[in-house]
């Protein structure tokens, strides 16, 4: 049986052992890339929910706002707090100059 | 002889060779087997562990009035679910539930121990409230989107925008009329849990594409609120059992408002009777009194009959047939013009007879009485004009002063509508156009001229006529504006009597309708109050509701009074410095 000669058999171990290096650098890498994906689409579900959650409250505040300057809701102010009454006919008018 | 030990390290190493080629072939069938054969099965057994199927249901549109002001919103208001069959202590879990939620403790801790997987634990809740669920951090519940309907002017236009179900569905008005674009649309989709429970894509973000459509409406927030607190004060002050009041304009035949009273606040529509839901002006029909005088002389003008005809009224009795048909003053010769002015029954019933009841019937017809308008309310009605065979000979003479028929107050506005605007009868509008959710245009409702009714020569002699009985002497002087010339017509019909033939002595409709300014009629305005119990006459209890819409939504247009009649006005007039 012939043996092999010592440079060439450091030179397979060689080979191996980048392979094996090789293939756990890729292994970790992968294990990186795929945490970090997930942990981006949590940021990203987490940033969607936030932005619907904005949404909904931006309307819920358009909607306050309507309810807020309802005339029925001024006028029952301005009646019942200031003491205020409608008289539309007996208004300031202000003609231009030059009116007869 | 032995085998020399080279030889049997060979058959080792063949042997262990052997051995890990069998090993990589189980390891290859065993996966062979997971994946292809079982892999359907065993994704799906996965997959319920970390995906949840969901249906996401996009907000209903929104109700907008004529200034884009919300009329109709929804707001969140989440649900709160359960998959009982991921939740590992049913009883600690409905424990801190109900400390958020309120309830019977007994009854969650029921609901969470169902061999289901989904369990409705509480429905639109405050978004609060779902907030501090979601802190909790349970396994197996969720806060699903849900919405609800909120009206922010509450009672506002109430009849006309209806209101929806507790499933988000329209029941009444255009709430139900158009609920087909309304309604927000649902899609299935899925939702994506990592292996602490934390939801990843789900798919939500979609939801702002389902929402509904939105209905622009005609209506004016403002000039409804005028109306509604002017026809509240006519309604109250005469003890009257309800009141409508709609404000048209006549060139477009847009509704600005439609008021009723008494209203109800659709928010909590439970609270109230089913019979104020209803939208009165286009369902209910009355017998619609003087003010089809109108509609009997503009009919007699435009087939020639001269404006200074003089016609006997007969010092206020009548016979016509067997019926004795009677005027509130005595008058003898009377012009159509007059007659107008002083309401008078039997000049008006002799017109009637003068035109002839197939005229009558086509005009009648002509100002869109006895058919629906095509307005997108719900449960419309034509109102009541019988087929021309069979009139009796006193039907043609009750209806040129209003009995022996019935319209809907609609109907009734866009006739005097017509001849504020040359003659031109106009399809009324309520919904300016429908925007899909990204504001494109779905469908747009333009003026559309119906049908040329009466010459425009004959509606400015009309007009002319209707401006008199606001003045001096004329039944609607209580509408008059001051700077403004103002045309208008009363009208206080008798109601049908509930127990005996005829009409009754104690129950009235009191009604009026016009439009203004006269030379350019920008609003037209009838006010109808039933069964006024202090007075009931048109000009002294629907008049003076006529006056303050008029001149309050005159005021809120910018609409400038005539320089000519403020000059003669007995007021101080101040100029302005520059």
């Amino acid at each position: 049986m012939k043996l092999e000669t010592p440079t060439i058999q450091n030179h397979k171990e060689l080979r191996w052992f980048l392979l094996i290096i090789v293939l756990a650098a890729e292994l970790i890498c992968n294990a990186w890339i795929r945490s970090e994906s997930s942990q981006a689409m949590i940021m990203i579900t987490r940033t969607e929910s936030q932005i619907r959650d904005m949404a909904d409250y931006r309307q819920a505040l358009s909607v306050e706002l309507e309810r807020l300057k309802s005339e029925a809701r001024i006028t029952r102010i301005a009646r019942t707090r200031l003491g205020l009454t409608p008289d539309i006919f007996n208004q300031t008018i202000y003609l231009p100059k030059g009116t007869n | 002889m032995a085998a020399n030990p080279y030889e049997k390290i060979g058959l080792r190493i063949l042997f262990i060779r052997f051995f890990l080629l069998l090993c990589l072939v189980g390891i290859v069938i065993r996966s062979f087997d997971i994946q292809i054969l079982q892999g359907e099965a065993l994704k799906k057994k996965a997959e319920n562990t970390y995906v949840r199927g969901i249906t996401i249901q996009g907000d209903r549109g929104l109700i907008l009035d004529r200034h884009s002001n919300k009329l109709g919103a929804s707001t969140e208001a989440p649900n709160i679910t359960a998959d009982p069959t991921q939740v590992k202590n049913a009883r600690q879990a409905a424990d801190q539930l109900v400390k958020i939620l309120g309830g019977s403790r007994t009854e969650m801790e029921k609901k969470l121990s169902q061999e289901r997987r989904f369990a409705l634990l509480a429905s639109r809740v405050a978004p609060v409230k779902a907030d501090a669920i979601k802190k909790l951090n349970i396994v197996g519940i969720y806060t699903p989107d849900n919405s609800k309907r909120f009206y922010p002017n509450r009672r506002l236009a109430a009849q006309v925008i209806g209101f929806t179900g507790k499933d988000d569905q329209g029941l009444e008005g255009l709430e139900f009329s158009y609920n087909k674009f309304l309604e927000g649309r649902t899609l299935k989709t899925k939702e994506y849990r990592d292996g602490q429970g934390t939801i990843l894509n789900t798919g939500k973000n979609k939801r702002e594409g389902l929402k509904g459509d939105t209905i622009v409406l005609t209506l004016d927030k403002k000039i409804q609120f005028f109306s509604e607190q002017a026809l509240e004060q006519a309604v109250k002050e005469h003890r009257g059992k309800s009141g409508m009041a709609l404000v048209m304009q006549p060139a477009t035949g847009e509704l600005l408002a439609v008021a009723h009273y008494p209203e109800f606040n659709p928010n909590n529509y439970g609270d109230f009777s089913r019979s104020r839901y209803r939208n009165r002006a286009v369902i209910d029909t009355f017998e619609p009194g003087s003010i089809m005088k109108v509609i009997t002389v503009a009919s007699a003008m435009e087939r020639g009959m001269s404006a200074t005809k003089i016609i006997n009224c007969e010092n206020g009795k009548y016979r016509v047939g067997g019926t004795v048909i009677h005027d509130t003053h005595p008058y003898d010769y009377l012009t159509p013009g007059r007659i107008i002015k002083v309401s008078s029954n039997i000049g008006a019933a002799k017109i009637g007879q003068d035109i002839g009841p197939k005229a009558m019937h086509y005009y009648l017809n002509a100002f869109g009485f006895g058919k629906k308008t095509g307005i997108s309310c719900p449960a419309e009605s034509a109102g009541v004009i019988l087929p021309l065979h069979r009139w009796t000979s006193i039907d043609a003479v009750a209806m040129s002063f209003g009995q022996g028929m019935s319209v809907t107050a609609l109907q009734l506005v866009s006739a005097v509508s017509a001849i504020a605007n040359g003659g031109k009868l106009m399809k009324p509008l309520l919904v300016k156009k429908v925007l899909s959710n990204s504001g494109e245009i779905i469908q747009a409702n333009n003026p559309c001229v119906v049908r040329q009714v009466i010459s425009a020569n004959t509606a400015e002699t009309v007009k002319r006529m209707m401006a008199r009985v606001v003045q001096e002497e004329g039944t609607g002087t209580k509408a008059a504006i001051p700077g403004y010339r103002v045309c208008g017509k009363t009208s206080t019909a008798q109601k049908v009597a509930r127990n005996k033939k005829g009409y009754s002595s104690s129950r009235f409709t009191a009604a009026f309708a016009g439009f203004a300014p006269f030379d350019n009629p920008a609003l037209a305005i009838l006010v109808v109050v039933d069964e006024p119990k202090q007075n009931h006459y048109g000009g002294t209890v629907a008049a003076p509701a006529f006056k303050d819409i008029m001149a309050r939504s005159f005021n809120y247009l910018n609409i400038p009074p005539q320089t000519d009649m403020l000059a003669a006005l007995p007021r101080e007039v101040s100029h302005a410095a520059d």
